[in-house]
This record gives C-alpha cells, structure tokens and sequence, in this order.
C-alpha cells in the first residue's frame, strides 16, 4: 500500500478513535461514493441502500477501535457495509414468494445483449432479484465470497447458497432476453420490475 | 475457487466498481446519529413476550370469571375447607351433634367414610377423651349399588343409613324437614333428573357421588376427596374450527408502520385423543392431531402492493397436555361435569403447503418452511358425562409456535425476522372412558 495513503488513513482512524467529527467526515468523504455502490447492489432499493449507509457508517465509527490496521481500512469498511446489508436483508425478509419468478428455458442466451446495457440497468437488474437471490448473487459474483462463506453468512448450506445463485441466474438471463425480445427502451420496460 | 459464468463475470465487472453519490444530507444524518444516539426500539421479540404475557393474564381471568360463574370455586372451596378429619375429630371428642350448615339439618354423629377414602380416620383417643365416655362410633361403609337393584330401593337405604333420627331437643330449627320429607325431597329431585322411565340406567356411581354431593345432607364436607369423575383410561375424537396467523415483525408497527394488512383466515383439525386421568383432578394426555390447517392471509401494503397472499401449511401434530379438572355435579341431569384447563406442548410435522397469490396458487414451495414446528398448547373445556363411560366436551383451543416457520434458506436469524404459527378456535370432542 502506498506511504502516503497508509498515513492518511491511520491519521483519519486516530481522529474517529478520538471522536474527531471532522476526521470522521473526512472518512465518510473518502468512502461513501464506493460503499453506497455496495449498499446499492445488496438493497432493493435507493432508499434502503441509505439506511444500509447510514447504519454502516454508525458501525464503523463506533467500531473504528477495533480495527487493528491488519488490512486496508477501505476492506474493513466494506466488510461491515456488506455485514450490514446482509443483517438488513434479515431484518426484512418476508413470507413473499419466490415462485413468482419463473426459471426455466432460456439457456440460449445473447451475451452480446449485456454489451449494450447501462451500468444503471444492470444494477436495476440485480436490485430487481428477490432478497435472497440478490444478497447470494451480490456475496459470490460480485465480492467475492465463496459458497461455504456465503452457506455461513447467512445461516444457510452451502448447497442451498449454490441453488440460490443457479436461480439468480436464470432470473437475470430471462430478464435481459425479455428487455431486448421486445425491443422496448430500456427505462420503460424496466419500470414494471419490482 | 468460483467458477463464474459470462454472466457472473459480466456483473462483476460492471459493479465491482460500481460508484454512487450518496444523498447531500447523509452526513448531517449519520453526524446527527453520532451526537444523539438512538434510543433502542423495543424489539418485537419483547413485544411478542409482553403479548403472550397479556394473553395469558387475559386468559386466566376469564378461567376465574367462569369459575365463579358455575360455582365451581365453591365445591372447589369445599375440597380445600378444614378436612375431614378434623371434623371428624371435633365430632368424635364432643360427641356433639353435626349441623349441617346449608339446611340446618341436625343428625347424630355418624361416620360413613367413602370406600375411596383412605385417609379420613378419627384420631386415637387420648386417655382424657376415654375418660368422657365418648360414644363409640362404628364407622360404616356406604354399599356400592348393584346395578340390578332399583334406583328407589338403594336410594331408600342409603338414605335411611346415612340420616338418623333426630331428637327432638337437638331440632335447632322449625323449618328443618323431617326424614320422610328429605327422602320425599331427594327422590323427587332424582326422578325429576333421571326421568321416570330411565331411572334405573343411571349409572350407580352416579347416583352415589349425587348423594354424596348433595347439599341438602352438606356430605360433601365430609367426603371431600370424593371423586366424582371417573379414573382411568379414555380415548376419543375431537375437532375444532380455528383462526389462524402467522405471527413476524410485520405484526408489529416497528419500522415504516405496518406493511402488510391482515384478512380473516379460517382452518380446521381433526384429532384422536388418548389420556389418563390418574386423579379426580389432573390427567395427562396426548392426541394425533391428524391435519391441522394453519397460515395466514393478507395483503402486502409496502413492498408488493395490491397483492394478496394465503399461505396455507397443513401440519399434522401430536400434543402432550397436563390437565386440570374442577368438577360438579349439575345440569338437569345432575350429570358429574367439570372445567378442564389444558397446558402442554406441542409437536408438529409440516405436510403440505400451498400459496395463493392473487388467485394464482402454488404448491411447489414445500421448501420454503420450515419441516418441523413445535410450541405451546391451551386448552379450556366444559366436559360433560352423558353415559357411564361416555363424555363430550366442548371450549376452546389454541396453539402458539416457538420455532421460526421458515426453512433455514428462508429464515433470518434474530427476533425480528421470525414467524410463528398461532391458532385459536372452537373444539368440540367426545370421549369413551375405561374406568378404573
């Protein structure tokens, strides 16, 4: 890691230990555009991601004494943005059922047709998939997590969290086809997801 | 190692860096957050608790409230009042002739201790008692009817064994009805119950608990340990129409007020029942509860609006249930009857599934629940003996799960995201008893 930013980030940690509220916004400053990308991916929604932010960041300045400096601070503060959006998809799932999303076919999909989507849509892609498919796929697609720390995580087997991401999958492959199928734009078609 | 699809890899590229910028005010919001920390909310596990806990209060005042209606804390009042032997006792060293309190009726010392009743002997006379000349008292036992015998027969015996004739200066009042009255008074009251031509059916047992209880000889007092249900083995059929729920956090106005809206739902079981009633008081006993409709319906207020759910679960359960019994003689029948106030536990195996939404149903989502669900059972029920060994029972019945209705995949791992299953409804049951 470079000198330079090791240093500042010790120094923003010393002044949030301290209760320093201008070193804790100076952190804020340098993580919130990437965490709220996090919170935005795990949260069906812009407005639950906010409180997936807001609540995160609680955590890391009262947990900011517990951080040893072993890692990077940005990994750290991921870790507890990402803790805390899967403790939010606890909270609020519900008795909604996942039946609703037919899975099969589609296998004869168009990789070309995710060349031509928006970042925007993508996300609105995956915020679209039910809380339990969105948080699996979010866990191991995108950061990386494997199925027995996906299985851990959320209190579940390791075979269920690979079913889940084969279904997430599917979801998402049936999405896009249907989007490019009927040559609506984009924003209009995917105004009528959940 | 992952192994990612083009589809993964698509994903992960477009998002890993994802960026966006937050809301202006979310640091005033998290700045606010840090100087004013907010109080905890109550959490609805806690709030589930204080509902269970108001649930039962209210449950245990209308148990008393129907107590005290049929009387029963009376003849309850009876069995706790100085026993049997200590009247006895006070009788035996006095000699003194026993009042019956109710009716005023006088009548000698006499000592007819119940078969049943093993405990209640006088006590050994001291030496000072020997010397008062204290009547000797030959304790009698009153003969269990033969069922071959007429009602009216028996009646006139143990009548005329249990009421000795009273002398004149112990008469403590005018209105006292001589023996011929009571005994003209008792059997009419008997024929009047039992119906002239069925008379002779009516259990003995029954007829000798009927005597034993009756106020007019205020004989309870002194056979208070007298059981009048019958002791012993019993099997039976049950069923009941229940309202069911699915109790979770969106029961509770906790976050963004309520999110879904609750709509009637109705289910049925349907059970056999096996028990013991090892006292006149307590028995245990179980039941193959064999469907048990359960769930709920509602509408999604929030998240999916205009939609509406029912989730229908269909357990099968077995219950094991301690029971307590205050019990009476009554009804136009004089029939021994009694309260049952059911408390125990419940065990359940989840057999069927089915989700309707918006009229579209589904049953493919067995893996949604949770296979096993156990929990509270209450019971409270009149029960009401019709034949020497036949009883029906109605009242009410109602079951409170402990275990978060979601299977593992489904299920989130504190208070707030639990389900439980709840019922409570009408039962009516019939049971055959094997007495003892």
């Amino acid at each position: 890691m470079d000198l330079v930013v090791r240093n500042i980030e010790q120094s923003l940690v010393e002044g949030c230990r301290n209760n320093d509220r201008k070193s804790q916004e100076a952190l804020y400053r340098r993580y919130s555009k990437k965490m709220f990308g996090v919170c935005l991916r795990y949260a069906k929604d812009r407005s639950t991601a906010e409180d997936i932010l807001q609540e995160g960041f609680i955590k890391v300045f009262n947990g900011l004494k517990k951080f040893r400096g072993d890692g990077s601070l940005e990994g750290w503060v991921r870790r507890i943005m990402v803790n805390t959006a899967i403790e939010n998809y606890r909270k609020t799932i519900r008795l909604h059922v996942v039946s609703d999303f037919e899975e099969n076919g589609h296998e004869e999909f168009e990789e070309t047709i995710l060349q031509k989507m928006h970042v925007d849509e993508i996300l609105k892609l995956v915020q679209n998939l039910p809380d339990g498919f969105r948080t699996v796929f979010s866990l191991y697609v995108i950061d990386g997590y494997t199925h027995k720390e996906v299985a851990k995580q959320l209190g579940i087997s390791e075979g269920t969290s690979k079913s889940q991401l084969a279904r997430a999958r599917n979801v998402l492959k049936k999405r896009v086809t249907e989007l490019y199928e009927v040559k609506t734009p984009i924003y209009a078609k995917t105004a009528i997801y959940r | 190692m992952q192994r990612l699809q083009f589809i993964d890899r698509f994903f992960k590229k477009a998002l890993e860096r994802f960026q966006a910028r937050p809301p202006a005010e979310m640091w005033d919001r998290i700045s606010g957050s840090l100087d004013n920390p907010a109080t905890p909310a109550a959490k609805p596990g806690s709030s589930r608790w204080l509902r269970i806990t108001t649930a039962t209060l209210a449950v245990s005042a209308v148990v008393l409230v129907l107590l005290n209606y049929s009387g029963i804390n009376d003849f309850v009042r009876g069995r706790l009042q100085p026993q049997n032997s200590e009247l006895i006792s006070k009788t035996t060293q006095t000699g003194d002739t026993f009042s019956a309190n109710s009716t005023k009726i006088t009548a000698p010392t006499i000592i007819t201790p119940h078969p049943s009743v093993e405990d209640i002997t006088p006590p050994a006379p001291t030496a000072e008692d020997a010397n008062k000349q204290i009547p000797v008292i030959e304790p009698r036992l009153i003969e269990r009817f033969d069922e071959q015998e007429t009602v009216d027969n028996h009646l006139q015996e143990i009548v005329l064994e249990t009421i000795e004739p009273v002398e004149e200066e112990e008469v403590i009042s005018d209105d006292t009805p001589s023996k011929a009255e009571l005994i003209e008074s008792i059997m009419a009251r008997l024929m009047e119950s039992t119906g002239n031509e069925n008379k002779n059916d009516m259990p003995s047992e029954e007829m000798e608990n009927y005597l034993v209880q009756e106020d007019a000889f205020n004989i309870a007092d002194w056979f208070s340990a007298q059981s009048i249900l019958p002791r012993g083995f019993y099997v039976g059929a049950s069923a009941s129409a229940n309202s069911t729920w699915i109790i979770n956090q969106n029961t509770y106005d906790n976050f963004d007020g309520y999110e879904l809206a609750y709509m009637p739902d109705f289910g049925m079981s349907h059970e056999v029942t096996a028990g013991y009633n090892f006292t006149d008081m307590f028995a245990i006993e179980t039941a193959w509860i064999i469907k048990s409709y359960q769930g709920q319906k509602y509408e999604d207020l929030i998240k999916y609006k205009n939609v509406t759910r029912e989730v229908d679960l269909e357990y099968t359960k077995v219950p094991i249930l301690l029971k307590f019994k205050a019990a009476k003689l009554g009804g136009k029948n004089l029939r021994p009857s009694s309260f049952n106030l059911s408390l125990g536990m419940y065990i359940g195996r989840l057999q069927y599934v089915e989700i309707t939404t918006n009229n579209s149903i589904s049953n493919e989502v067995n893996e949604r629940f949770n296979l096993y669900d156990y929990g509270f059972a209450f019971g409270l029920e009149r029960e009401r003996l019709f034949r020497y060994n036949w009883s029906y029972s109605y009242g009410f019945n109602a079951h409170l799960g402990l275990v978060d209705i979601n299977a593992p995949t489904y299920a989130v791992h504190d208070e707030l995201g639990q389900s439980f299953n709840a019922l409570g409804g009408l039962k009516v049951g019939l049971k055959y008893m094997i007495r003892n």
